[in-house]
């Protein structure tokens, strides 16, 4: 593939050194405009591929030179990102009907504006260049991203953790452990890039990728770039770990691509499940199963609040298919529950609420009969918590909800 | 335009100054941007000193937002942002479009809560003593605020109207 042209439009100096500057580590080149007019002779005689567009220029402004560009038959397929300080509600709607392809606020980090132009372009890490980035591997010839794996909740998952304390591998390999998933560490950047080079030759790369954010000068981020620029990573969800007061890295490591991130010290219940919301997996088959003409739901005691919003979002999906299927019964199996805390209401709620929609009966099994009857009423009490504020009471008014003491007899029961 | 409504618009503008401006130096320049004074009405004329940037608003809020720079902090800044600065015209340069950003930021927070305007692009003057005299306006605010590792502090000013 040619080296990506970049065209940069804007009337500001800085803007064109910061933009040069966040391109230096990659085979493009990037050509300069200061004004709109000036832009579309460059875009005639240049062919970039991406054009970085900002709103406010004295000669010809970036909307009239969008205008210009889309009704050009030779530039209008040229992909637009504005990169501007404008961002009303009403600016953006209106530059979006004609056709851009991107926004970018300013203020912006030049790892942000990387991160969007490689949404549309392959950028290599320019080789043996003095710029490079520290971390960057050497790109493999074939530049076709390898689609993304089919994961399921239930498989092995293989996790790659990039921190220099052993103690955040330790936490990790023991909260996954019960999914069946496996962490592998490197303490360094260096050894990550060296461990996905030869993953990615033995075609075995990792499922999910988690790196600290405290290496220092922004290593993090130029690692993130450097590997999604291997078509066998473009698709690998990647995870920043930040310590919770770290809101500034949090947010330059979101804007430069990090699909999550995780705060440090990590929440030992979280983890797996924000693991799976990062990777997009359907968590359902972890709790729900049918038996005979009946789905059974197992919500387990220790749900944690992501694991419950993913779940209580997914559940929907699934009950419905349930109906579909000619499913009519649906047990939730509280078993290892005395008192439900807020995320095991949420998903109760959804599910039920859901069966009640689609007209599939349920019943309750549970081993704390002195507790779990009063759902309605817990539910009740808790109707003004955040969290539930939007879940509908599914008991209707009751005070009290049939529970049976076993999964068998509540199966029995309908 | 009664004076409760004056003083409303007077508030929404600090306010967006107050939101608008710590993000800029964070995001661009690495420094927190602390506020500290907040003039309102601003004693006119308005003496600035060091380097200015000037952009012009107009339509339902017309007027200028002036963003003041000692010529201390400039350079400061600038160096932060591009790592070396050869000539003043890398300060007016860095001034510019800060005072781009700080104003675009504050265009949107307009737009969006019905006052849709659009803006000149920014000048920049410096100099010892350059005296601001607005004409026409009924809104005269600013907010100083304290740049990390600066002893001169950075001041962001409004002069304009907001028409029904």
């Amino acid at each position: 593939m040619p080296t990506p042209k970049i065209l940069s439009v804007d009337d500001s100096r800085m803007v064109h050194t910061l933009v040069n500057k966040a391109f230096a580590p990659y085979e493009a080149q990037v050509v300069l405009a200061s004004n709109g007019a000036e832009a579309l002779e460059v875009a005639s005689r240049e062919t970039p591929d991406v054009i970085l567009l900002d709103v406010t220029m004295p000669v010809m402004d970036g909307v009239e030179c969008l205008s210009r560009l889309k009704a050009d038959p030779l530039l209008k397929d040229i992909p637009v990102i504005m990169l501007t300080a404008e961002a009303g509600k009403e600016n953006v709607l209106k530059i979006a009907k004609m056709g851009v392809r991107d926004y970018i606020v300013k203020p912006f980090t030049e790892a942000g504006v990387i991160e969007r132009v490689t949404r549309i372009v392959d950028l290599k890490p320019r080789v043996g260049g003095a710029t490079a980035p520290a971390a960057a591997p050497a790109a493999p010839a074939a530049s076709a991203p390898v689609p993304k794996k089919n994961l399921k909740v239930t498989d092995a998952i293989n996790i790659l953790v990039v921190d220099e304390h052993p103690a955040i591998l330790e936490t990790i390999q023991s909260s996954v452990a019960s999914r069946g998933w496996k962490a592998n560490g490197c303490d360094t950047l260096d050894a990550a890039t060296k461990k996905i080079a030869e993953a990615a030759a033995s075609k075995t790369t990792p499922d999910v990728v988690l790196v600290s954010l405290a290496y220092p000068n922004k290593a993090a981020i130029k690692f993130l770039q450097a590997t999604r620029t291997r078509p066998e990573m473009k698709n690998v969800p990647m995870v920043a770990m930040a310590i919770r007061t770290a809101t500034y890295e949090q947010t330059e490591a979101r804007d430069a691509g990090f699909d999550a991130v995780l705060t440090k010290p990590l929440e030992a219940g979280e983890i797996a499940d924000r693991l799976a919301k990062a990777m997009e997996l359907d968590l359902t088959p972890l709790f729900f199963a049918t038996k005979g003409d009946c789905a059974v739901v197992t919500l387990p005691a220790g749900l944690s609040d992501s694991g419950s919003i993913d779940l209580s979002r997914q559940a929907r999906a699934k009950v419905a298919s349930f109906a579909n299927a000619g499913i009519a019964k649906l047990v939730i199996d509280l078993g290892s529950i005395s008192k439900p805390e807020v995320p095991v209401l949420r998903a109760i709620g959804f599910i039920l609420n859901e069966c009640n929609n689609v007209g599939i009966k349920w019943r309750i099994a549970a081993s704390d009969l002195d507790n779990i009857p009063n759902l309605p009423n817990v539910f009740a009490a808790n109707s003004k918590v955040a969290a539930l504020k939007d879940v509908p009471n599914p008991f209707k008014g009751a005070s009290l909800v049939d529970v049976s003491p076993t999964l068998l007899q509540a199966l029995s029961s309908f | 335009m009664p004076a409760a409504a004056t003083a409303a618009h007077g508030q929404i503008v600090l306010e967006g100054i107050h939101a608008v401006v710590p993000p800029v130096f964070q995001t661009m320049a690495g420094l927190s941007a602390e506020p500290g004074t907040v003039f309102q009405p601003v004693q006119q004329p308005l003496v600035l000193q060091g380097v200015a940037g000037a952009i012009g608003l107009s339509g339902k809020v017309s007027g200028m937002v002036y963003t003041s720079f000692g010529k201390g902090l400039a350079s400061f800044i600038a160096e932060k942002i591009l790592g070396s600065v050869s000539s003043d015209q890398d300060l007016s340069d860095v001034v510019a479009e800060l005072t781009n950003m700080v104003t675009g930021n504050l265009k949107s927070r307009f737009s969006d809560l019905g006052y849709n305007c659009t803006l000149t692009p920014p000048s920049v003057v410096a100099g010892n003593k350059i005296s601001v005299n607005p004409k026409n306006c009924t809104i005269g605010v600013g907010l100083e605020f304290l740049v990390e590792g600066s002893p001169e502090p950075l001041c962001v000013y409004f002069f304009g109207v907001f028409n029904q």
